[in-house]
C-alpha cells in the first residue's frame, strides 16, 4: 500500500483529505504542524519512506517552507516527493516552494479533491514527477 | 545873520523838498497802482482783510474762485465761503496769524456761492505797519480741488488693492491645500503658508528660486524623479493640466529627509495660448495612502483567511456528492445545490484575492510567454462552453484575421481577462442568445471584441464601469452576488500588458466590450 503523510493544521480539512485518500487505498499518516511533520518523516525514513507528503504552508510552530528547506538539506530525504497544498496562491510563493524542492503546487480553493487525489496517484518514492500546476 | 539871506534859503529848501516829496509821492502812487494791477490780474485768489477778518479788498481771482463779487464780500469775513473745517483749524489759524504774527498755511475746504465745494491751499500773512502794529491780513488761495480728487481716487484705488490683496492672501493662507506657482522657467513666484508647512520651506528662501532646487521629488521607492518627468515640468512643456486623484507615485522630500506622499492638481498659466507658468495645488496624501494600503492588506488577509473554510466547504460537499448513493433524491439535489453555491463562493473569494494582489502591486502579469491568440482563445472558449451551455448560451467564435497573432503576456492573466469578459457577456444577456467573440488586428495591436445581446448601459454608468466595486443597477438585479471587480481586474491586467480595454456599443441590441494587446514586434514586421 502506498504511504502518504498529510500535513494540515485545519482539523476539518485534514479529516476530509484523510478519508478521501484512504478511500483511494492510501495508508495515511497525519501531522498538524511543521514540527510534527519533520518528526513523522524522520521516524518513517528509518523504516520505509513515505511515497508522498501533502504539505500545507501556513502552519503554527514551523511553516511549510521551513519543512521543505529541512528536507532539501537532508541528503537522506531529498528525494522525498512533496506536493504543496496551500491557501497561498501568489506567484512568488509558488516559485519559492518549487525552488525548495516541491514537486507540485495546489491552491486549495482552485482544485477539487478529485484532482489532487488523481495527481497523487502518479507519485511513488523517487518516481516520475508530474508537470507543475498551480 | 542876514535874515534876507536865511528866508530865501529856507524857501528854496522847502520848494526842493516839496518837489522831492511830490515826486516821491507820485512814484509811490504809481507803484501802488502797479501793485494793484498785478493783484487784480493775478489768477490766484487774493484778499485783504482788516485785523478782525473783515474783507477790504478781493481780486478778480478771488471773485472767480468764490463766486462772490467784491461788493458782496465787503462787510463779511471769508467765513462767507468757508467754515467747513473743524473748529480746531480756525483756532490755530487765528493763533498763528494774529497772536504769533506768523504766516499760516494749510489745506482748506470751502464752498462757492453756487454751493460747490472746493479745496484750496491757503496762505495768510499778517500786514504790519512801520510801527509794528498789525493792520490786517493778506490771504491767498490756490485751487487744488483737482489734485485732491486725484489723490482721493488714488487712495480709494489703493485701499481696494490692499483689500483685495489681503483677501487673496487670507484665502490662500486659509486653504487646507498647499499651493505654489512657478513662472515659465520654473521659478517660484508664489507660495502659500500651507505649502511652506508641507514642504518644510520658508517663503523668503524659495521665492525666485527654481522649484526643483527648492525641494526634491522622488517616487515611492525612493528613486529621484528626473526633472523632465517631474509633473510641473511636464505641464510647463505640454501646457496640459494634470491631476492625481489619489496619492500616486510622487513623494516630496523635505528638510531632514522626511517624505511626503502627495496628490496634486497642476494647471498651466496660459497667456495668449503660450505657457507662462503653472499653479500647483497639492495635499498631504500620507493618510490616504496609508488607509488605502491598510484596506488592501485587510482584504488580502481576509481573503486568504477565507480560503481555508471555503475550501473545506468545497471539499466536503465534493465528498458528499462523490459518495451520494445512499442519499434520497431530495438530499442529492441539496448536495448539488451546495456544490454550486460553494463554487460561487470560491469564485468570489478568488476575485477578492486577485483584487488584493493588484492593489498590493503584486504584478498581475508574470511568467510571460509568447501566446498565439487564435489558438489560445479557441482553447479557452472550449472550456467556457460548458458554462455557457449551463446558462443556455452558445459562444460563437469568429476570427477575422488568419495567421499567427503572437502576443507576449501571461496565460494566467489573459485567461482572467477572457474569463471576466465572457462570463459577463453570458451572465448579463438573455437566455438562448449567442455570445460572439471576434479578433481583429490594427496598428500593431490585436483587438478582441466580445459582444452579446444585453441590457443598455447609460452614459453615466459607462463612465464608472471599470471602477472597482462599481455595479450598474441592472447588473445588481440580474446577478445580486457579483462584486463589481471583474471589469476592474480586466482593466488593470490589460493596461499592465500595454493594451486598452473599453466599451463599444452599449444599447439593448448589442453590448460590445473590447480589449487590445500589443502584438509581438517581429510578427508585425513579417506580416
Amino acid at each position: 500500500m502506498k504511504k502518504i503523510l498529510i500535513v494540515e493544521d485545519e482539523e476539518v480539512l485534514l479529516n476530509v483529505l484523510k478519508d478521501r485518500f484512504e478511500a483511494d487505498d492510501w495508508e495515511v499518516s497525519v501531522a498538524h504542524d511543521g514540527e510534527e511533520a519533520i518528526q513523522a518523516i524522520e521516524k518513517e525514513s528509518s523504516k520505509s519512506k513515505f511515497d508522498l507528503v501533502l504539505l500545507d504552508l501556513l502552519m503554527p510552530k514551523k511553516d511549510g517552507f521551513s519543512v521543505l528547506r529541512d528536507i532539501k538539506n537532508n541528503p537522506e530525504l531529498k528525494n522525498l516527493s512533496i506536493i504543496v497544498l496551500s491557501n497561498l496562491g501568489g506567484d512568488e510563493d509558488i516559485k519559492k516552494a518549487l525552488a525548495l524542492g516541491a514537486k507540485d503546487y495546489f491552491v486549495k480553493t482552485q482544485h477539487p479533491m478529485s484532482e489532487i487525489v488523481e495527481k497523487a496517484k502518479k507519485y511513488k518514492s523517487g518516481g516520475a514527477s508530474a508537470k507543475t500546476k498551480n | 545873520m542876514n535874515i534876507f539871506f536865511i528866508i530865501p534859503a529856507v524857501i528854496s529848501i522847502a520848494v526842493f523838498l516839496w518837489i522831492l516829496i511830490s515826486r516821491f509821492k507820485k512814484s509811490a502812487d504809481q507803484d501802488v497802482k502797479k501793485y494793484l494791477l498785478a493783484l487784480e490780474s493775478a489768477s490766484n485768489h487774493i484778499i485783504i482783510t482788516d485785523v478782525n477778518g473783515m474783507i477790504l479788498y478781493a481780486n478778480k481771482g478771488a471773485e472767480k474762485m468764490t463766486g462772490y463779487n467784491l461788493e458782496e464780500m465787503k462787510g463779511n469775513t471769508p467765513r462767507l465761503w468757508g467754515g467747513l473745517m473743524p473748529g480746531e483749524f480756525y483756532k490755530k489759524l487765528w493763533q498763528t496769524k494774529k497772536d504769533k504774527l506768523q504766516v499760516f498755511s494749510g489745506e482748506i475746504k470751502n464752498r462757492r456761492k453756487n454751493q460747490d465745494e472746493y479745496f484750496a491751499l491757503m496762505r495768510i500773512s499778517p500786514i504790519i505797519d512801520q510801527k509794528g502794529n498789525l493792520t490786517g491780513f493778506v490771504s491767498t488761495e490756490e485751487d487744488i480741488t483737482e489734485r485732491k480728487q486725484k489723490e482721493e481716487e488714488l487712495r480709494v484705488e489703493k485701499n481696494k488693492l490692499v483689500e483685495a490683496k489681503a483677501k487673496n492672501e487670507a484665502i490662500l493662507a486659509s486653504m487646507g491645500d498647499g499651493l505654489f506657482a512657478v513662472d515659465r522657467e520654473g521659478r517660484v513666484i508664489m507660495i502659500n503658508a500651507q505649502a511652506e508647512r508641507l514642504l518644510g520651506v520658508l517663503k523668503n528662501n524659495v521665492l525666485d528660486k527654481y522649484y526643483y532646487e527648492a525641494w526634491h521629488m522622488e517616487n515611492e521607492k525612493g528613486a529621484a524623479i528626473p526633472l523632465e518627468k517631474r509633473p510641473v515640468q511636464v505641464v510647463l512643456s505640454t501646457g496640459k493640466r494634470t491631476e492625481t486623484m489619489t496619492p500616486a507615485d510622487y513623494v516630496y522630500v523635505r528638510k531632514g529627509d522626511t517624505r511626503l506622499a502627495v496628490a496634486f492638481t497642476i494647471t498651466p498659466i496660459l497667456v495668449g495660448g503660450a505657457v507662462s507658468g503653472a499653479v500647483v495645488v497639492f495635499r498631504d496624501g500620507t493618510m490616504e495612502k496609508e488607509i488605502d494600503r491598510a484596506k488592501s492588506e485587510f482584504i488580502s488577509i481576509v481573503s486568504h483567511q477565507l480560503r481555508t473554510p471555503v475550501s473545506g466547504l468545497g471539499w466536503l460537499t465534493e465528498e458528499l456528492e462523490f459518495d451520494s448513493k445512499n442519499l434520497t433524491s431530495k438530499q442529492k439535489k441539496y448536495v448539488k445545490d451546495l456544490v454550486t453555491l460553494s463554487k460561487r463562493l470560491i469564485g468570489l473569494i478568488e476575485d477578492l484575492v486577485n483584487f488584493s494582489k493588484i492593489e498590493l502591486k503584486t504584478p498581475a502579469i508574470s511568467e510571460i510567454k509568447s501566446i498565439e491568440i487564435n489558438d489560445f482563445i479557441g482553447e479557452f472558449v472550449k472550456e467556457m462552453e460548458a458554462y455557457a451551455a449551463l446558462k443556455k448560451h452558445t459562444i460563437i467564435l469568429k476570427k477575422e484575421v488568419s495567421g499567427p497573432l503572437i502576443v507576449e503576456t501571461s496565460e494566467k492573466a489573459l485567461s482572467k481577462v477572457l474569463q471576466n469578459l465572457i462570463s459577463n457577456a453570458i451572465d448579463y444577456s438573455p437566455k438562448n442568445t449567442p455570445v460572439m467573440i471576434n479578433a481583429d488586428k490594427a496598428d500593431g495591436f490585436v483587438k478582441i471584441l466580445i459582444s452579446s445581446k444585453g441590457t443598455a448601459i447609460s452614459k453615466e454608468e459607462q463612465s464608472h464601469l471599470f471602477e472597482k466595486f462599481y455595479r450598474t443597477e441592472e447588473a445588481k438585479k440580474i446577478k445580486p452576488e457579483g462584486m463589481g471587480l471583474g471589469l476592474y481586474i480586466a482593466k488593470v491586467i490589460i493596461e499592465e500588458a500595454g493594451g486598452k480595454v473599453g466599451l463599444g456599443s452599449a444599447d439593448s441590441e448589442e453590448v460590445v466590450f473590447w480589449f487590445t494587446i500589443p502584438l509581438k514586434e517581429a510578427m508585425i514586421n513579417k506580416n
